[in-house]
């Protein structure tokens, strides 16, 4: 036997031949070990290559950089993009994008998707971005950004831009991890994480996370007089927060499911509430479940396919004076659907993807009611018994097909167009049609060029067409889809294999804007095409990464929208905004220091303006301090500075002052 | 605090740029770095004295699939303690108790088993090139870990080999059961 194992090893078991070998790797043997572990590597991920060919202006932030950064919300890492900026009225935050920043908008404008699935919810096809995002940043390997209109391949919601959100996998969590992290104004935050697999090849990856932040005391001067506390709202900047992320993978199928329960205070007394009421809150519970089959089915086809629910819940307490009742703001929505997409690639020269997808929307349910205490004068009628008084009960169900195809067709070595045309059709408003032309061309490696052309959509939601309470709001149901024609033209130049230039120009223009206004006739809030907008801008970046060492993006934008009816600039726009994210290893490696700061422009209110602010926030992050923990400091708002977003319709204060300096420091511990 | 203005920005950057380290600017691949992990590991543990044998190569045995084929050429052009080292390419007919590394990939992991008692009782240095769940006996089991690599040890299995780790390894360790 021993004999018949050698004979095999002098015939199979040659010695690998001699041959060139990279300077690069001799010098690598002679780095010391410790320097070894902390290089950075690039993985087999063919991304890069996808990004520069992708017809739309990419952005990439890694796990790294959310550690890096300090990030605690989707909300913050996005604002370190160039050209997007988050609003936050003390309830919600909601992104902007290009100088797009509606008040009174959920962020219906931007898809926000989860490994590929669509999560804005049903009724108001809300992008969450804030504690009450899908999954936990920390369970986030990825997030991609596309900037533009990704109706071609997307569908409805995917207007300014798309979000696309990569999880972490099994393989990350292979040491159960707990974390917990305490800052200021009270705020806690507790996960646990753990990915296991089986001899049989599934992993799984389980995860919750519990968070709570007391908040503090807020004071609008609008509200200053006795009456009203002095304008001093008192604990109602209370948010707490429970998620937990499961995802399981075998073979081409993956199966996820991502919870979401959180409930936050208003201080504000928006919608003309009481002021300082403690009942004042809102809590939003989003649920979604999907089971993915991604295989290959031969060298020339790539099937994805992939069924999915989800149910939105949400509960909005609002209070009333005179003497004192409650409004109780309640909305469900629940959906099922499938899609399924092809790639392609037998054609030589093209790289086809061909979908369908299909949403059934079975329960698109908004409620609201007064609850009034035993003997109010208020009620409708006179009851010794507490009453209930129920002012809206709409019920509904919709559901909507889509048909895509995209070919990417390499017109010579150094250009590619890209086509892409999708059709949408539902059952409450016309059908759209949504194409995209994107020329890339490579001149040179290190330069690429990239025109686009893009149409895309969002239908009208739920709340928009549906929501009516008597002397507040009425519905419209002959809301038509709004529309969006972007025209961009980006230029990225490498300097040498560390560092890029990227320029844009860019220009939207919105048409059937569904926006919120009074009907003169009657005095009701009410949803209506109104009108036109445009945006029209410059970006520009720089970017630079060592594989160790210092890493800096640096970006300026400039935008100028209008409104089309009025011809002025639009609200809550700044026409400039300046970002910078740096990094580099302090201590001899042993941490890693981040630094970002950004400025944004002056905005207009509903009645005059907010001025312009720059704000920095640095962390500090090792992963070597202790042994097999990561331990990481952030400042938040570093110089404590005063700053204010717009309000909204619904708040009386026409600018919401923000939070100043805070601090937070973070433990993960692997097992 | 006013808006800064253009020039300024430009002036920062060109401030940064002129401070770039240049060592390793360029991208290195994971095969590099484990490449150079190995040479590490093999430095830093000690064979016994019995099966040292200076007029036979050392041989670091791996999978002719391996992504570490081409560039562990470099180890090579090194010698151990007076003994060349020599990169030899496994397949399922060889004795791998004739090895003195075994560097594995994720896509043998499947003949694990079958290997691992082949070489039972033989002073062989098994690396587990990818993330392996519960190391499952590999001496040393790399792993990535936010783009970078990082391994475990486990003691027991280089007790029953035997070899002898030395203590920065075990330091270096993530992990060392």
């Amino acid at each position: 036997m021993q004999l018949l194992s050698l004979a095999a090893w002098l015939l199979y078991g040659s010695p690998v031949f001699a041959g060139t070998v990279s300077a690069e790797q001799v010098a690598l043997l002679d780095l010391p070990l410790e320097k070894l572990l902390t290089l950075d590597v690039v993985t087999a991920s063919k991304f890069q290559q996808a990004a520069s060919d992708a017809p739309s202006s990419m952005t990439v932030l890694t796990a790294e950089d959310i550690k890096t950064y300090g990030w605690r919300t989707l909300a913050e890492a996005l604002a370190s993009i160039r050209g997007l900026y988050v609003t936050n009225d003390q309830n919600y935050s909601y992104l902007g994008t290009r100088g797009f920043a509606r008040p009174g908008d959920y962020t219906t404008r931007v898809l926000l998707l989860v490994d590929g699935v669509r999560t804005n919810d049903a009724i108001y096809d809300q992008a969450a971005i804030g504690y009450d995002a899908p999954v936990d940043i920390d369970l986030i390997e990825r997030i991609e950004y596309a900037a533009g209109s990704g109706s071609s391949i997307y569908g409805s919601s995917a207007f300014f831009g798309v979000i696309n959100i990569i999880t972490k996998g099994a393989a990350d969590f292979s040491r159960p991890q707990a974390s917990v992290a305490l800052g200021s104004a009270g705020e806690r935050k507790v996960r646990a994480s753990y990915g296991f697999k089986t001899d049989n090849g599934a992993s799984f990856l389980m995860s919750a996370t519990g968070f709570r932040r007391k908040g503090e005391d807020q004071y609008y001067s609008e509200f200053d007089s006795p009456d009203t506390h002095f304008g001093i709202a008192q604990g109602l900047d209370h948010e707490r927060n429970g998620s937990v992320f499961l995802k399981a993978a075998f073979g081409p199928l993956t199966a996820s499911i991502t919870h979401n329960e959180r409930e936050r205070s208003i201080p504000t007394a928006s919608y003309n509430q009481l002021f300082n009421d403690p009942r004042a809150k809102t809590k939003d519970i989003q649920t979604v479940a999907s089971l993915t089959y991604q295989d290959k089915l031969n060298e020339n086809m790539q099937l994805l396919s992939r069924i999915f629910m989800g149910q939105h819940v949400y509960r909005g307490d609002y209070t009333y004076a005179a003497p004192d009742y409650l409004n109780h703001d309640n909305s469900k929505g629940e959906w099922v659907g499938t899609e399924a997409n092809l790639l392609y690639t037998g054609w030589k020269g093209h790289k086809i993807i061909t979908g369908v997808e299909y949403q059934h929307d079975h329960q698109l349910d908004q409620s609201a009611s007064n609850e009034y205490p035993a003997g109010s004068l208020d009620a409708p009628a006179y009851s010794d018994a507490p009453q209930r008084d129920w002012i809206l009960d709409d019920r509904r169900s919709g559901s909507m097909v889509g048909f895509y195809v995209q070919d990417e067709i390499s017109l010579r070595d150094d250009l590619l167009l890209n086509l892409g045309l999708r059709y949408d059709r539902n059952n409450y408003s016309p059908s759209s049609v949504s194409p995209r032309l994107a020329l890339i061309y490579r001149p040179a490696p290190e330069t690429t060029v990239k025109a686009i052309y893009g149409q895309a959509f969002r239908t009208p939601n739920a709340y928009e067409m549906y929501y009516a309470v008597d002397g507040l709001q009425k519905g419209n149901a002959d809301l038509k889809p709004e529309r969006i024609r972007s025209t961009e033209l980006a230029l990225r130049y490498d300097l040498g294999k560390q560092s890029s230039v990227t320029a844009s120009i860019f220009r939207n223009k919105v048409t059937d804007l569904i926006s919120q206004t009074e009907d003169p006739d009657d005095g009701l809030l009410v949803f209506r095409n109104l009108s036109t907008a445009t945006a029209k801008g410059v970006e520009l970046q720089y970017e630079y990464a060592a594989v160790y060492g210092m890493k800096l993006r640096a970006s300026q934008s400039w935008q100028r929208t209008k409104d089309g009816e009025t011809g002025r600039q639009l609200q809550n726009s700044p026409r400039s905004m300046t970002k910078l994210n740096f990094s580099l290893p302090v201590w001899n490696d042993l941490a890693r220091a981040g630094m970002e700061a950004r400025y944004i422009g002056r905005r207009l209110t509903r009645e005059n303006d907010v001025s312009g602010y720059w704000l920095a926030n640095a962390t500090l992050h090792s992963a070597k301090l202790i042994d097999r923990a990561e331990l990481s400091f952030s400042i938040y708002n570093l110089f404590d500075r005063h700053y204010d977003d717009p309000g909204s319709a619904e708040h009386i204060q026409s600018s919401l002052p923000q939070e100043g300096r805070t601090f937070r420091v973070k433990l993960d511990y692997h097992f | 605090m006013r808006h800064l203005p253009a020039r300024l920005i430009g002036l920062f950057m060109a401030a940064w740029l002129s401070w770039m380290p240049d060592a390793f600017a360029q991208d290195v691949t994971q095969a590099q770095v484990k490449t150079a992990l190995v040479y590490n590991f093999v430095m830093y543990t000690d064979w016994p004295v019995a099966n040292w044998n200076i007029d036979i190569p050392f041989s670091i045995c791996i999978s002719p699939k391996s992504d570490l084929r081409e560039p562990i050429k470099a180890l090579q052009e090194k010698t151990l303690h007076n003994r060349r080292i020599k990169v030899r390419l496994y397949t399922e007919h060889s004795d791998l108790g004739a090895c003195d590394v075994l560097y594995i990939d994720s896509r043998s992991y499947s003949n694990w088993t079958q290997i691992k008692k082949s070489i039972t009782g033989k002073s062989v240095l098994t690396i587990a090139g990818e993330d392996v769940h519960d190391s499952d006996g590999f001496i040393i089991a790399l792993f990535l870990d936010n783009n970078r690599m990082a391994f475990e040890i486990d003691s027991k299995a280089a007790r029953e080999a035997p070899l002898t780790i030395s203590s920065k390894l075990l330091r270096l360790a993530r992990k060392v059961r």
